[in-house]
């Protein structure tokens, strides 16, 4: 149900209870009042009827009574003689008759009837004809003739004239003149006979109306009904049971009710005389009519209420309650369908009114929260730049925008150059710290460059973005020409000029910027943002600190290393390697103590193919992992060859990379190799950089020591290059240390890297490490170090690295190390 | 209470009822009867204005009898008094002669014999014995007939028969007075009719009936009408009445645009008698006065005063040639042959007489 129709069905029925309950007050008390008045008044008019009926009796008795003791008559009715009753006396008589009808006029027909019934004397007001002169055969006279009283009265329908008259009689008993007045017994002489009109109680009975159709009878207890109010056919003769109930109800003002033809009527009688009864029929309907029509009138009242009261309701409702309810859901929905922008009607006071404030409130919040998750989920949440989502969304607009005005932008790729190596040495707290003020310079440079971009629109038209890490990405929407872009990239590196400071630290660095220009360089973002990729790492080779625009060359040096992806991954598979090995010389005797394993790819079409061209892609393959295992097992079993044909063997250390390192596995490796060889632990030395131990976790740590028990060394190389520590020698168990080949190469031209290698060995001896010295290529190099202590030599100044048919050879002549020819160390 | 005082009593009443009709006359006469024995006295029953009071003072001069009137305006008015006192009360009634017979069946009256007035020889035969009884009952006083009086200045044509008055031209219509006696009422209608004024048929009667009624609109009044100066015959309260023949006579002298006619048709012909009651204690004063009446001369001073033809021949003799060239007072023989007397009625015809009276004048 909706709320207007609920407001309207609450509502309403209080209104319309409250209507019917006056109503219904009114109603009954209407009914009881008009049913008592009507009973009054049909009992007042029953009282005064009657009392009107008893009233023309009781003077009829008497002026009967009086008529009868006239002496005339007594007179005229002992004279026999007919001839001269008729033609001397009756004249008389009727004169006399005709005397007390002008003084009663009602009563209309006086007689005198002999004993026989004959009719002697007839006085009648007007010409009546007489039907008969010979009553004494009629029931009327043997009535009066039977009645125990002298006195006889009688209503019946006087055959004369057809009228319902009261008939009042009395007998005449006299005594015979001619006998003794006193003793002699009275006769009966004839009837005095007065016939009386009963038109006043006709006209008062039938023309008796009031305003509920009430019917007035006048019947005797026999039932004949004589006078009866209009309309209604008299039910002649009473039925017996609707007669008794009225002679029971006769007393005071009892009613009854009785049932006729589908109508209820209230009756009241009246006793007139022992004889007479007059009643009263109300039809309840009629008596009810009165009320009923109030009842309509309260029925059609409650109707308008309703009608009214619903219709003000409806309007009022929906003005108040209903149009700010379903502004405020239309609200809600618009809210729902992310339309945070809304703004409803508050200035109502009412808890509507709080609603609408609520929910402002709360679009407010959520509007908030929206714009909270939008950043979250559009930006970075270290710097507060876009992120990679957004800047891919923003860069697919601008991208689609330039095609469509044919505008020309540019893209950016920016990488920190050695950036993990500061969070290796810093922390990664201060890194982070780094890139946030990074974030800030770049940005403000972006900010202060809006004249590179030609804006449209109140947005900014240019963008940076952390797309992670330390990869910045800058977006030059709309530039004029290329080298625009190159203005920016230029300012970009000048404003790293300034160092970063990192809590007490003050630390430089620098970016290579890789750059691709719309749409010369391609068309979708998918290129654009690889060509950006690749000049950025272009800018890298050479030398970082600086930006590249993006050439095809590059897509072609990018390509090529893709391809020896390829071919390493095959190589792999098909073992197209080999490995050399470097002889390490001890420092004083010249001999040969060590050798180290370095991997050769023998190209089927290229030929020999440099390390430093392979490895890299190999390590970043992570194709690294089995060819180290390969060179792993490759170096053991030469050993084991050669202990078997009797070569004096040395130890050969061999390079574990960082992937290798990281997979835990190489323990495994190297106690597998050396348990199915059987070559003993004392010729195998693994080799392992800075930045792996960098790296190690504590599970790294164990597994190391798990290496060392075993017998095998372990050889910390190019030491002093990374972020040497002291403590990793403390808390590694390193055996060797290999000085780096870059102290080496200046040893005699830059004193600070001569005192490097000497602390370096000196370090070593008090440690009780021993030291390996790599890039010696020269004489005086290998002089100094050996002064200095150095305890073996590694470099084209003694050997290259070589066959292991040539170091058999070696090894089996077992003669003194000779400096080589020309060689590069 | 006895009979002597009951008879004092009465004459006292008479006394009154004879004050109010205002004769002074008589009242002077029963003063001085009052006093006297009622052996000089006698009381007469009588039509007012019919006897000459003149005679009346003769009597008392001749014989010391004072005669006291008692007057009745109609023969039932008659009947009423006789029947309230049961035929007492009086020494002589004037009566018609129609009425002996019932008044003698009922026992009220004495017979008189013709030795007792010895001028009964002047009485023409024929009159004694008009009636049923009359002869023994009654002595014949005057007699005349029933007919029309109307005033020849208000009616516009004349008046010839009976139906002229029972229905009446408009000009004289609510000016007609009747006579208050059933059977001239009915009687006169009949012959109107053409019936006998006897009749017993009841369709006649109720013929009758019906005439009557519808007459009775146009009747200013059932009485008889007064013969004194104040007649409303002369003042013009009435233009036309039923009327006994003498009386029309004694108005025409007042005034002559009066006339009267008898009926074509013919009428009554009438005779009135003087009874003696049976009750009465003066019958031999009532005797003298009989016989004194009946002395020619006083007889044809009688008949001249009401102006009325009389019974006795020797009497007639002395009247003046014009009185009894007079034809309203002596009929042409066309007029008498049509005319009948009353004759008895079977009693219960006489009550359906009776009966049509009362229910015209009412």
């Amino acid at each position: 149900m909706r709320l207007q129709s609920k407001i309207i069905f609450i509502t309403t029925p209080v209104v319309v209870i409250f209507i019917l309950a006056i109503g219904g007050i009114s109603f009954s008390l209407l009914q009881e009042a008009t049913v008592e008045k009507a009973v009054g008044n049909t009992r007042s008019f029953l009282n005064s009827t009657a009392g009107k009926l008893q009233v023309l009796y009781d003077t009829a008795a008497k002026d009967i009574e009086l008529f009868a003791n006239s002496n005339l008559l007594e007179n005229y009715l002992l004279t026999t003689d007919e001839e001269v009753r008729y033609t001397l006396l009756q004249p008389t008589i009727i004169r006399l008759f005709s005397s007390y009808q002008k003084a009663n006029p009602n009563y209309y027909e006086i007689r005198l009837l002999l004993p026989d019934g004959y009719e002697d004397t007839r006085v009648v007001l007007t010409d009546l004809p007489n039907i008969t002169e010979e009553e004494g055969e009629t029931e009327i006279f043997q009535a009066m003739q039977g009645a125990d009283n002298d006195l006889f009265t009688r209503i019946y329908r006087n055959p004369d004239n057809g009228k319902i008259s009261l008939l009042i009689s009395r007998r005449m008993l006299l005594r015979d003149p001619n006998l003794n007045p006193v003793s002699s017994p009275k006769t009966l002489r004839g009837y005095l006979v007065v016939t009386i009109d009963l038109d006043f109680i006709d006209k008062k009975i039938t023309e008796a109306v009031d305003e509920y159709g009430t019917t007035f009878l006048l019947a005797d207890r026999a039932g004949t009904i004589f006078f009866h109010s209009a309309k209604e056919p008299a039910l002649s003769p009473l039925p017996a049971k609707f007669l008794q109930q009225a002679i029971a109800h006769l007393q005071g003002d009892a009613t009854f009710a009785v049932r006729d033809k589908a109508q209820t009527y209230l009756v009241l009688s009246r006793n007139v005389n022992d004889s007479l009864l007059l009643l009263a029929r109300i039809p309840k309907n009629h008596l009810y009519a009165a009320s009923r029509r109030l009842g309509l009138a309260v029925a059609s009242t409650t109707i308008c209420a309703i009608v009214i009261f619903s219709t003000l309701l409806f309007y009022l409702g929906k003005k108040f309650i209903v149009k700010p309810v379903i502004q405020l859901r239309n609200a809600a929905t618009e809210l729902g369908h992310g339309n945070l922008n809304i703004t409803i009607d508050q200035s109502s006071d009412d808890e509507i009114g709080d609603l609408a404030r609520s929910f402002m409130e709360m679009s407010n919040n959520l509007q908030q929260s929206h714009e909270q998750i939008r950043r979250l989920a559009y930006h970075d949440f270290l710097t507060g730049l876009p992120n990679r989502v957004m800047f891919l969304d923003f860069f697919k607009e601008v991208v689609a925008n330039s095609q469509r005005h044919h505008r020309l932008c540019a893209l950016m790729f920016i990488d920190l150059d050695n950036f993990k190596r500061i969070n290796d040495t810093l922390g990664h707290n201060l890194g982070d710290d780094l890139l946030r003020q990074l974030a800030r310079r770049l940005q403000e440079i972006i900010r202060k460059s809006d004249f590179i971009s030609i804006a449209h629109g109140d947005d900014d038209p240019n963008m940076i973005a952390r797309l992670g890490g330390d990869e910045f990405t800058v977006l030059l929407a709309n530039i004029r020409d290329q080298n625009d872009a190159a203005t920016v990239a230029r300012r970009l590196l000048l404003a790293l000029a300034e160092p970063f400071k990192l809590d007490s630290h003050e630390v430089f660095i620098t970016i290579s910027i890789g750059i691709t220009v719309f749409p010369h360089d391609a068309t979708s973002e998918e290129d654009l943002i690889k060509n950006a990729d690749v000049a950025m790492y272009h800018a890298k080779e050479k030398g970082k600190n600086n930006f590249q625009y993006y050439s095809n060359s590059m897509n072609t040096e990018a390509l090529e290393r893709l391809t020896l992806e390829g071919e390493l991954r095959r190589a792999v598979e098909r073992n197209e390697f080999i490995v050399h090995y470097q002889p390490q010389v001890d420092a004083r005797t010249r001999e040969i103590v060590g050798l180290e394993a370095l991997v050769r790819w023998h190209h089927p079409q290229k030929g020999m193919i440099p390390p430093n061209h392979f490895i890299p892609v190999a390590e970043e393959s992570g194709l690294i992992v089995p060819i180290g295992s390969w060179v792993m097992k490759s170096a053991v079993r030469q050993i084991r060859d050669w202990l078997q044909q009797g070569v004096p063997v040395v130890p050969i250390s061999i390079n574990l990379s960082s992937p290798q390192f990281q997979s835990k596995e190489i323990y495994h490796i190297i106690t597998s190799i050396l348990n199915s060889t059987g070559v003993p632990r004392k010729y195998l030395k693994v080799e392992l950089t800075e930045s792996i131990l960098l790296k190690a976790e504590e599970e790294a740590i164990n597994m190391l020591h798990d290496i060392k028990k075993t017998g095998v060394e372990i050889c910390l190389d190019d030491f002093g290059t990374g972020y040497s520590s002291l403590n990793y020698l403390k808390r590694f168990p390193i055996d060797v240390l290999k000085i780096d080949r870059s102290f080496v190469m200046n040893i005699m031209s830059d004193p600070k890297d001569a005192e490097i290698c000497s602390a370096i060995i000196a370090l070593a001896k008090c440690l009780n490490l021993s030291v390996v010295a790599e890039g010696v290529e020269r004489h005086d190099q290998y002089e100094f170090l050996r002064d200095k202590g150095c305890d073996s030599i590694q470099g084209f100044y003694f050997y290259r690295p070589m066959p292991a048919g040539d170091i058999e050879k070696l090894l089996r002549a077992g003669k003194m190390a000779q400096p080589a020819e020309g060689g590069e160390g | 209470m006895n009979a002597t005082e009951l008879k004092k009593c009465l004459a006292l009443l008479l006394f009154l009822l004879a004050a109010l009709c205002g004769n002074l006359t008589a009242i002077g006469t029963d003063k001085a009867s009052a006093a006297d024995d009622s052996d000089n006295q006698l009381k007469l029953l009588n039509w007012s204005e019919y006897f000459d009071p003149e005679v009346l003072a003769e009597f008392q001069k001749r014989f010391g009898i004072t005669v006291t009137e008692t007057y009745y305006e109609t023969d039932e008015m008659r009947n009423e008094i006789l029947f309230s006192t049961n035929g007492t009360g009086y020494d002589l009634v004037l009566s018609n002669g129609s009425s002996i017979a019932s008044y003698v069946k009922h026992g009220w009256l004495a017979p008189i014999s013709g030795r007792d007035i010895a001028n009964l020889q002047h009485v023409s035969r024929r009159w004694r014995t008009s009636f049923p009884d009359s002869e023994q009952y009654g002595v014949p006083f005057l007699w005349g007939t029933l007919g029309i009086a109307y005033r020849t200045d208000k009616t516009t044509k004349p008046v010839t028969g009976w139906m002229d008055l029972f229905r009446p031209e408009e000009a004289v219509q609510g000016k007609i007075i009747m006579i208050k006696y059933s059977r001239d009422l009915v009687g006169m209608a009949l012959k109107a009719l053409g019936y006998s004024i006897n009749s017993t048929d009841s369709r006649e009667l109720e013929e009758a009936k019906q005439l009557l009624l519808a007459q009775k609109p146009f009747v200013k009044t059932y009485s008889y009408v007064t013969l004194g100066e104040n007649s409303s015959m002369v003042s013009g309260d009435a233009f036309m009445a039923m009327i006994y023949n003498g009386d029309a006579v004694v108005l025409q002298q007042r005034d002559q645009a009066i006339a009267f006619v008898q009926p074509r048709e013919g009428c009554l012909l009438w005779c009135d008698f003087f009874v003696i009651p049976a009750s009465s204690k003066n019958k031999k004063l009532a005797y003298k006065f009989l016989n004194f009446i009946h002395e020619p001369a006083i007889m044809a001073k009688l008949a001249q005063y009401a102006s009325y033809a009389t019974t006795n021949t020797a009497a007639e003799k002395l009247l003046p040639q014009d009185f009894r060239n007079d034809h309203n007072i002596y009929p042409p023989k066309a007029i008498l042959e049509k005319s009948e007397t009353y004759t008895d009625l079977p009693p219960r015809v006489a009550k359906k007489y009776n009966d049509i009276f009362n229910l015209v004048i009412q």
